[in-house]
């Protein structure tokens, strides 16, 4: 079976049925991706199919086809670039383990609108837990981003 | 017994003879440390041509301890920071222990507090050393030179040279027997905003957690464990497992079955084919109910005393008005976000482990024990953890133990990757246990408290920890923490215990003993005050010593929280008060009604935690304590049916998530005192802040965590 992931269409050997997160992981080393609990309720494995931001732990690898996946790793561009420099500058992750999730996330929202609001914040990140508590910043640090992007470079 | 290796064992042929060389170290860790033979002064500070590498002993799980400890060095070394890179410690307990833990280990908020004069006398040590070989080189004095942002500079002669430069030659120079550190004044990084090191592979998915680490030739295990506590395999069919493709061998260890794959997926599938009859003769099979019974029960009655000051019987008996309250909190699971995992790659005579290695002295000696070795044929490669709140800082090593089981039914050679599931990881116990408290408060005519009795029902942590005497006369003095020493005068005060025995295993969580203790004491400081009709604030002024450090807190949240100001009949505040690790917090919540249900709008917050080392790292710390906090005042819980956990992941384990989230308005206080802890202090009093809001609100007693009933 063929996969494009991050602009390369790779072949796999894996089951069609086998969630496309343990592809990536495993088969592919693509381990920005996380596990955190295998029934989409915590949003650390997701990543943009067609960009839109897709639960990969419950998502079969055969139902993808060839439309184009992107992962934390592959995840670039003025939205992708204004996220990661805010969560940079407002010092986002403490552990880590969710923020590949929640940038992910966060770029696709930016990439869908705009300047975001605090409702629209929550409805794009909802499915995202962070357990270290980092919500705060993560809402900080998307504004600063969409500021940042309406601003004239 | 194992079952498939016979067949199956064909299958890694050859392959041990190949890791040898295609073994790779990792990046972190001892093995890269010693490659480059740099100038090392001390077990903390390595110094090579290319940069300056800071050895933590701490595990990095998202405390941001790895940047705090490099500040400290690179203060003391006048080291330009984007130079600074730091690496983790091996396992050597003589150079990295833990001073209040006696052993090298990370837990209780004391990494910084522990660290703080040890690093500014390694910095300023291998500063010296760095001078003085400069000196030597440029032959002028040792006091004429200084060092700026990583430049060694002598202003007379013109002379200036990268602080590395001197690495080689500063190995030469004897390390002074009595190093100065620095004037606080003098600090440049000390008490700034900088940035935490470890967010660019952060932000990028390219930090490698244990979950993410390979080896040639690994191989993936999961475990199905028993439903109950206590329970064993009784027989167990492993041909469907087996016939999994992917799958390579089933192995029935003392935690259950583990399978064993090519893949963590195919693992997990083989697991689904098991078919297991466990034995549950020994295991736990109360359900909740049951033991909220039982523990009710116990609360009635006299236990082992903790403490007794005065004569609280006698101030009872005769007091004008006493007030009793009984107050209950559930087990919690850690939930952290990177579920348990552990990587072991065993040899005949030895054994390699990498994983988010919370007590690397420990961990060592159950592992070495496991295997029959001597503890230093076991090396230890600490990874960063993607959180813990406890939960890595297991007294038996047992997830470690467990993976160390595993790759004893695997040829020598052959690494394995053990990974916990969230279904594993939340009924798996080691849960924060479930409490009930009763206190009684004798009040005085004028409506002054003489003193309480607190009676706590909470099983045992310490009988976990395989240390002697840990637990004396019935008193495990972790179920106490903060219970024994409350911050108020109580001129008569007793605290009972009962340690009553439950087959749930139960561990420290983010702020343990307090995390029960401190919301059972400040609800009912608000219930005396409700009772009394004073005012919660005035009340805990009344109570505290006039010497406090909790006065200033209170100053802050009263005012910035609006305290003495009206407010909406919708809305009210509560307020608690906690000490953890040197730290002292207030928290004020405000809670708005919103047609049926409520919500916690606001958090105003003070710590006084001594000196702040980055104010950006303690306020992350502060911020998330709240969070963790709330997420279990407002659902954590965990539940059993006949001894089965009924919670077993997100959907069930309700967590906060960024739609739930108060703002935060947090006011650190400056200090010239040594830096204390705050990866717990932000913790054990959210709960009893956001109950006493409520109470105040609904005019109704609040006594059970979580608080979900009277939340939307």
């Amino acid at each position: 079976m063929e996969i494009r992931v991050n602009g390369k269409l790779r072949s796999v050997p894996d089951d069609g049925g086998t969630p496309l997160l343990w592809v990536l992981r495993d088969t592919l080393k693509l381990t920005g991706t996380k596990f955190g609990c295998g029934i989409a309720q915590c949003g650390a494995c997701t990543v943009l199919v067609d960009g839109q931001p897709i639960r990969s732990c419950i998502t079969p690898v055969e139902s993808v086809g060839t439309s184009p996946v992107t992962t934390i790793e592959g995840l670039s561009g003025r939205e992708a670039d204004a996220i990661r420099a805010a969560w940079t500058s407002i010092d986002v992750p403490q552990c880590g383990y969710c923020q590949s999730g929640q940038i992910v996330s966060a770029t696709a929202l930016l990439s869908g609108v705009r300047n975001p609001d605090d409702p629209e914040i929550d409805s794009a990140m909802a499915g995202n837990i962070c357990r270290c508590g980092t919500y705060s910043r993560i809402r900080a640090a998307i504004k600063s981003a969409a500021a940042s992007l309406s601003t004239p470079a | 017994m194992t079952t498939g290796e016979i067949d199956r064992r064909g299958l890694f042929k050859g392959v041990g003879a190949a890791l040898v060389i295609g073994f790779a170290l990792p990046v972190r860790g001892a093995a890269a440390l010693a490659a480059a033979e740099p100038f090392a002064p001390n077990a903390f500070i390595r110094i090579s041509p290319t940069g300056i590498t800071i050895v933590s002993k701490h595990l990095e799980m998202g405390q941001g301890i790895e940047t705090g400890l490099a500040m400290v060095v690179a203060e003391e070394l006048d080291a330009n920071w984007t130079r600074i890179k730091v690496a983790a410690a091996p396992v050597n307990p003589q150079h990295y222990a833990n001073p209040v833990m006696h052993d090298q280990g990370t837990g209780g908020s004391n990494s910084m507090m522990g660290s703080y004069a040890e690093l500014r006398d390694a910095g300023a040590a291998a500063r010296a050393m760095i001078v003085q070989a400069a000196a030597l080189q440029w032959d002028v004095p040792a006091a004429e030179i200084g060092i700026e942002r990583g430049v060694v500079r002598h202003v007379a002669s013109g002379k200036k040279a990268r602080l590395e430069t001197f690495a080689q030659a500063a190995g030469a120079i004897p390390a002074p027997s009595k190093p100065v550190p620095k004037a606080a004044s003098d600090f440049r990084l000390v008490g700034q905003n900088v940035h935490r090191l470890d967010t660019p592979g952060k932000i990028r998915g390219a930090t490698i957690f244990t979950a993410d680490f390979d080896l040639p030739n690994m191989v993936r295990a999961v475990v199905r464990r028993p439903p109950r506590f206590g329970a064993r395999v009784g027989s167990f069919d492993a041909a469907a497992a087996l016939a999994t493709p992917g799958v390579l061998q089933v192995v029935q260890i003392p935690t259950g079955i583990a399978v064993v794959a090519r893949t963590h997926w195919a693992a997990l599938q083989g697991r689904e084919s098991l078919q297991i009859a466990w034995d549950d003769r020994d295991a736990e099979q109360r359900g909740s109910e049951e033991l909220d019974v039982a523990f009710r029960a116990l609360a009635q009655r006299p236990g082992s005393v903790a403490r007794a000051q005065g004569d609280i019987a006698s101030a009872l008996a005769a007091a004008p008005t006493t007030i009793t309250a009984e107050y209950g909190a559930p087990y919690l699971a850690h939930a952290m976000m990177e579920p348990l995992n552990c990587v072991v790659r065993r040899e005949d005579r030895s054994c390699e482990l990498w994983y988010g290695c919370q007590f690397p002295g420990g961990d060592r000696r159950h592992v070495a024990a496991a295997l029959n070795l001597p503890p230093d044929r076991v090396t230890i490669h600490t990874l960063p953890a993607g959180g813990s709140f406890g939960r890595r800082g297991s007294f038996t090593a047992d997830f470690v133990v467990e993976a160390v089981e595993i790759a004893k039914a695997l040829p020598p050679g052959i690494p394995v990757s053990v990974q916990w599931t969230r279904e594993d990881d939340i009924t798996g116990g080691c849960y924060r246990p479930m409490s009930r408290h009763r206190l009684d408060a004798a009040v005085d005519a004028d409506g002054r408290l003489r003193g309480w009795r607190h009676r706590i029902v909470v099983q045992s942590i310490a009988e976990t920890i395989p240390i002697p005497g840990l637990v004396k006369n019935g008193i495990d003095p972790i179920s106490i923490r903060n219970a024994i020493d409350p911050p108020y005068d109580l001129p008569d005060m007793a605290l009972e215990l009962h340690s009553p025995k439950v087959g749930v295993t139960v561990m420290p969580w983010r702020s343990v003993g307090s995390s029960y203790n401190v919301f059972a004491m400040e609800c009912f400081v608000d219930l005396i005050a409700r009772r009394t009709k004073q005012d919660p604030l005035a009340l805990r002024r009344l109570m505290l010593p006039a010497k406090s450090r909790f006065h200033a807190l209170l100053a802050v949240v009263a005012e910035r929280s609006g305290w003495h100001r009206p407010r909406p009949a919708d809305r009210a505040l509560g307020l608690a008060i906690s000490t953890w690790a040197g730290s002292y917090v207030a928290h004020v919540a405000e809670v708005r009604r919103i047609g049926e249900g409520y919500r916690v709008e606001r958090f105003t917050t003070a710590v006084d935690c001594g000196r702040v080392i980055n104010p950006n790292l303690v306020s992350a710390q502060i911020e998330g304590g709240i969070m963790f906090g709330l997420s279990a005042a407002l659902s954590g819980e965990i539940t059993l049916d006949k001894g089965v956990p009924e919670q077993s992941n997100f959907d069930s384990y309700k967590v906060l998530r960024i739609t739930d989230v108060p703002l935060v308005d947090l006011h650190l206080t400056p200090s010239e005192e040594p830096p204390s802890g705050v990866g717990e202090i932000a913790v054990s009093a959210v709960a009893p802040a956001v109950a006493n809001a409520l109470a105040a609100l609904l005019g109704l007693p609040v006594n059970d965590l979580p608080l979900k009933g009277f939340l939307t």
